[in-house]
This record gives C-alpha cells, structure tokens and sequence, in this order.
C-alpha cells in the first residue's frame, strides 16, 4: 500500500527518469569526460600516459592571442551571418503569403538550400567563388562589375562565407516568418487598407510589429547554430586564408584531430560551452523581454 | 625383360614426380597457392581518397572472386581518413583490418605508437605470400619511407607522390623561352611568360598547409636540409628565408586570390591554360593534364625535375601504404588482400589509370610501353624517379609533429605572398612551433 502510494505521488518523476537517464549517458559524461582531460596533457599517439597538470591548458588557452582571435571571428561571422536571413527570408516570407499561381512550388524551390547537404553546397560555392574560373566572377567581368576574390583572400573571406550561410538560413527564416504572418487577422489588413495605409506603411507600422516576436525567435535559435557552425567553413576554406576564418570550432577541430591535443582542445571545448551557454541564456532572455 | 622394362617405367615414373616436386614446384607455385585459405570471411579497409585506392574498389569484385572473401573498401577525404584511423588505433578497436597510411605525414606517429603490423615474415612466407610478390621489385625510396626506424616494414608501398615542374612547351617556343633547369631560371622565365589574365607566370599552392612542400621543395633545391637527425627542423637558417623569399616572389606571377589555392585550384588553372608553370606532383597530377577531353593543355605540356646541389635534378615525395591494423583479429585475411593489391599486375593496370606506381618492373613492362598515352618527358622523370638519377628527398620534414609545422610555417608563408617579411614572420613561426612543443 505504501509502495503504490509513493509510486503514484511520484509517477511524474518516474515517467522522467528513462529520459534522464538517457540524456546523462549521451549529455553529461561526455561532458565530464571533456572536464576531465581538460586537466590533462593528453595527445593521442604519445608514448607518455595522460598526466594532470591542473589548470594549465586553461592558461594557456586564456593567453593565447590565436584562441582570442578566434573568438572575435567567430562572434563577426555569427552577426554577420544573421543579417542575411533576416532580410532575404523576411521579403521570402512577405513574397510566399501572397497568392499567386505556382506559389506551393516557389516555396518548395526555397526550402531547397536549407535541406541540401552541407559539404555539397559548400563545394559548388568554392566552385562558384573561384576569382579566375568561378561563374560568380564570370557574371560580374561580363557585366563590367568589379571582381572580388571572396573567400580566397583574408579581406573577403568571413563576408563570402557569411553569404552562403545566409543563404542556406534564410529558408529557416522564411518559414518562421510565415507562421507569423498567417497568425495575422486579416482583418487588420483591411482596416490599414480602409484608413488609406500606403504598402510600405503597412509594412513598417503594422507587419513589422506583428511578426517581431517570431523574427527574434528565428534570430535567436539560428544564433546558436551559427556560434556552433563548423562544416561550410572548414569544407570551404579549413579556417584559411591564412587563419582569417579560423573560428573557434575550427581552432578546437585542428587542435584536437590534426594536432591530437586531446587535452587542450578540451579545455577550449569547455570554454566555448561557458561562451555558448552565455550568449544563449542572453538571447534567451531578450526573447523573453520581446514576448 | 618384361621385369626390366617395368623397373624402368616405375623409375621413369617416380623420377618425374621427384622433378616436378622439386623444380616444377617454384615455377607453378603462384598457381598452387592457396587463394582461398580464408574465403567466408570479410575485410573492411579503410583508405584516403586516392585514385590508386579508387581504382582498386574498382576491379575489388576480382579479389573477391579469387579468395572467396568479401571487402569492404571505405575511402574518404585524405584530412577525414587521418582523423578517423588515428581515433581508431589509439581506441584500439579492430574495425578496420586493412588500413590506408600517408607515410610522408604519420611515419613517425605510427612507427612511434607501434600501430603497425611488422609485415617481414608475412613477406616471407610462402604459404601467405605468392611467388611472384617479388619484394625487390619495389623502389628502394619507397621501401625506405615504409621502414620503421627499427627497420621493420610497416606497410606495402601503394601510389607515390613526387614534385617537379610542369610547363607549357607551346608558350616557351612561341617566346624563345629556354626550359628552365634552376629555381632562379624558373623565377626569371616566369617573369617572361607572365602575360595576365590570359596566362599567369606561375601558379602554386598559397593556401596554408597545402604551400609546405613548395616552400620545402625550394628549400632544398637551393641545398637546405628540412632537419637533422634528432628531428630539429631548420626554418630560420639564410637558405630557408631565401627558399620563403623566392616562394613569395614567384606567387606574385599567380592568379588573384591563389593564397587559398590548394592542389586542385591550381591543376584547374593549370589545366584551363591559363599558367605558365606549375610546381607539384608530376607523378599523379600529369595523367589528369594530359587527359585531351578534361584539359586545354594534353599534349603541350612538359615535365621536369629541377637541379639541386651538385647539379643532380631532385624531387620532393610522399609515400602512401597499406598496412594491417595491429588490433584486427584478421591480420593474415588482411594481408592477402594487400598482397593481391599491391600485385604487380595489379599496380600495372593502376599505372596505365595514370597512377604514379612504386614497383621498377612496370615501367618497362610492354604493356605499359606500348599502350601508354603518357608524353616521353614523363616517362623520363618517372625513369629517372625510379633508377636514382633523381634525388629524392621528403617534401616535408619526417617529424612527429609535421601537421603543427604545416599550419605554423604554411600560415607565415601565406603572410609573405601578400608582403610580410619572411625573416621576421619565420622567426616568429618557429617560436610559436618552439612553443606548442
């Protein structure tokens, strides 16, 4: 009897603890695997076992202007790839709500860059960006436009890869976007259209407003995904020219899988989890402040 | 009589047997070799995309009908495979049996971790290895490459790699261009053939990483070791800042944007005619140049090696192998399959693919000869690669740590084509390498 009292006062939590369970196998012990060797000078192939040096790697990590650089390209690609969506999936979004013949098709056309797979998109771009043989390069020379070296020169690099990132999010975008923009009555259009609200007024006093909360929405999660983004940069350009777009990510790949620093690519997996969880409890909160 | 003439039947008899046991066992031996000891059973392989592995998945179905086994050949990005096969063995798992090793890159990484099969006595013995394997007949550069320091063999040697000099014979006719024979001839006939954007000078590797073996290639040639015996890489010596000054100066003749070109974006240009020169591998990137559907320049393009010291030509290499996973339960499964693919047959049809390929004998063997479409000038350098008449030295430094020393010294070298001080930035370089150790 008191057996099935507990259960029953406690079933809530016992529906939990699969799931729990499951998260710290999958969660927390790679996470305290990571703490752990953090703490170590490990490099796979060494003839030495793993040995603990306390917070070495931490020091070095933090006094290291290779890693700080990284930092600041990683929040510049994250900002300046979060422009892009905005704009083109926001005018998608306004585009896609109108009715028109072939609309069901258009939107599916779309959504294709943001299903397709990264390392393909990312090597057609390299294709397109070529300076000499790209059909980017080869538009702009017919056309009497000047010809960029995008993402093979440390100037352009982080804008041209911010530009497919762009591309392939905006989609993501656009779909967010168009949640809320269904989510509006119609009959506010109509009221704006009685009241003799010009388009762009429309658009700026009443659009805008409405579709706000899901825009910060869309900006917030692609954000995240943006601050973690490994695989357009390093099939594209492996953080070069040079290391103009070596981003944390990239810097943390090289030092643990080319130069088998097992240790201290932990210790700046560790900081960079404190970074992410940082910037999202930030975007978070803003999200909340928004709604 | 009747007596007589049967003893001399049972004699006859029996004294053929003992000749053919004999004598005639070494010459049918390939053909009495048990090719199907260990059918049922299945091989996963795991290799780095490279179009000798690429051709062995191709005629693989072979193997498999020969030994009754079963492969599984997975080949992924060269940057990809080193990562995967490093997580493997430090793991110790035994997933893959056959593994594909870039000897110029993890020699000292295996050979020091002990991930390797010693493969002598498997050569050595005729119940595991056909007659006709015929060790010797793999280049002497090659067999020293998969030569632990112990001098063990760690792997079998598979598809090589050597730098030399690619050029348009058409453009240098057309100016009176004489070939080339130095790095500084090459500096100045660059400058002639310069004629941008129709034809660049020059186009190389710029990209980090990647623009090593350039530098290194230079290095040498202007008579610069990479190290010395205990390891300790030379990057600040006259010679080495010389080397990255006379890199700097020749990418100036490349096309716009080549600090982010890798191998591929210079072979496309190449290709496309649109430079002059190019240095990197001669070995494996010349099928693809001379391919007349795939490229401008089939036909018009020459091969050489430049001099180094002593006048002699010289060349850099890279070696790949094939190696048996120390933890597989399928060593000696493993090891027909590498015997099998390293063949010579079967390295002769890779050869005639266009694969650059370490056995001596293909190279005058008729079939080769006859039905090659391959230009004379490279089949001279291939010549020349394989009897020692070129010098063939590493394209980059045997170290443990040679992958820090591209990103390092290949980030600098970047830095100098677009006007750093390459004194000052390879001092820096080796600091920071000086620093990571």
């Amino acid at each position: 009897m008191k057996v099935k009292r507990w259960v029953d006062r406690h079933t809530y939590h016992l529906l939990m603890l699969p799931g729990l369970t499951l998260m710290g196998v999958l969660i927390l012990i790679p996470v305290f695997y990571a703490l752990q060797m953090s703490v170590f000078e490990y490099s796979i192939g060494g003839l030495q076992a793993p040995r603990f040096i306390g917070l070495e790697n931490y020091v070095r990590l933090l006094s290291s202007g290779r890693f700080l650089l990284s930092i600041v390209r990683t929040l510049y690609y994250t900002i300046l790839s979060l422009v892009w969506p905005i704009i083109i999936g926001t005018v998608a979004a306004l585009i896609f709500h109108q009715s028109f013949i072939g609309r069901g098709l258009m939107r599916t056309l779309f959504l294709v860059p943001y299903m397709a797979t990264p390392a393909a998109v990312a090597l057609i771009w390299v294709l397109m960006f070529h300076p000499e043989l790209g059909v980017i390069n080869y538009l702009l020379r017919g056309v009497g436009l000047p010809t960029p070296l995008w993402i093979f020169s440390e100037h352009t690099v982080i804008p041209s890869l911010s530009m497919v990132e762009g591309w392939r999010s905006a989609p993501f975008f656009m779909i967010i976007v168009l949640g809320g923009l269904s989510a509006i009555p119609r009959d506010v259009f109509e009221a704006a259209k009685v009241d003799g609200a010009s388009p762009l007024q429309t658009f700026v006093h009443i659009i805008l407003p409405l579709i706000r909360p899901h825009m910060v929405i869309a900006t917030v999660l692609n954000g995240i995904l943006l601050l973690k983004a490994i695989d357009l940069i390093y099939v594209m350009t492996q953080g070069g020219p040079g290391r103009a777009s070596e981003t944390i990510n990239i810097l943390l790949y090289l030092e643990a899988f080319s130069f088998y620093h097992i240790g201290y690519a932990s210790a700046i997996a560790v900081v960079f989890s404190i970074i992410i969880v940082i910037t999202t409890g930030v975007l978070m909160r803003y999200r909340r402040g928004e709604s | 009589m009747f007596k007589q003439m049967l003893m001399k039947v049972a004699w006859t008899i029996g004294l053929s047997t003992f000749l053919f046991l004999a004598v005639g066992f070494d010459a049918f031996g390939a053909e009495r070799f048990d090719w199907k000891r260990y059918s049922g059973q299945t091989l996963v392989a795991g290799f780095e995309t490279l179009p000798y592995y690429k051709f062995v998945q191709s005629i693989i179905g072979e193997f498999e009908n020969l030994t009754g086994m079963k492969v599984h050949m997975d080949i992924i990005p060269e940057q990809q495979m080193r990562q995967k096969k490093v997580i493997e063995l430090e793991s110790r798992s035994g997933s893959l049996d056959v593994i594909g090793m870039a000897m110029h890159v993890e020699k000292i990484l295996i050979d020091e971790a002990g991930w390797y099969v010693a493969l002598d006595d498997f050569i050595r013995n005729p119940s595991l290895t056909p007659p006709d394997f015929n060790w010797p007949d793999f280049y002497p550069g090659s067999v020293n490459w998969v030569t632990s320091k112990g001098g063990k063999i760690m792997g079998i040697p598979g598809q090589f790699g050597g730098d030399g000099l690619f050029y348009r014979k058409d453009i240098l006719k057309e100016k009176g261009v004489a070939v080339p024979k130095t790095f500084a001839e090459l500096e100045e006939a660059v400058k002639k053939l310069h004629d941008p954007p129709r034809v660049y000078g020059f186009v190389g590797r710029g990209l980090k990483n990647a623009n090593i073996p350039i530098w290194n290639g230079i290095m040498v040639h202007l008579g610069e070791r990479l190290q010395d015996d205990a390891g300790n890489v030379f990057t600040t010596t006259p010679l080495a800042i010389e080397a990255a000054k006379m890199y700097a100066r020749l990418m100036k003749y490349a096309p716009p944007g080549a600090i982010g070109y890798n191998w591929y974006e210079c072979q496309s240009m190449f290709m496309q005619g649109r430079a002059a020169f190019w240095y990197d591998g001669v070995t494996n990137n010349a099928g693809a140049v001379e391919e007349a559907a795939k490229s401008k320049v089939a036909g018009k393009t020459g091969y050489t090696a430049l001099l180094g010291p002593g006048g002699k030509p010289m060349a850099e290499s890279a070696q790949s192998a094939m190696a048996i996973n120390p933890y597989s339960p399928k060593k000696e499964p493993a090891w027909y399959f590498i015997h099998w693919a390293s063949s010579a047959p079967v390295q002769l049809r890779a050869l005639l693919a266009g694969t650059g390929m370490p056995r001596k004998s293909l190279y005058q063997a008729k079939e080769f000869r006859s039905t090659t479409h391959m230009p004379e000038d490279w089949l001279s350098f291939m010549q020349g690669y394989m009897s020692g008449e070129i010098n063939v030295v590493p394209m980059v430094p045997v170290i443990k740590r040679v992958s820090e020393y591209r990103d390092i010294f290949g980030v600098a070298l970047t830095k100098m084509i677009e006007g750093g001080d390459p004194a000052a930035l390879l001092k820096e370089a080796s600091e920071e390498f000086a620093k990571q150790k």
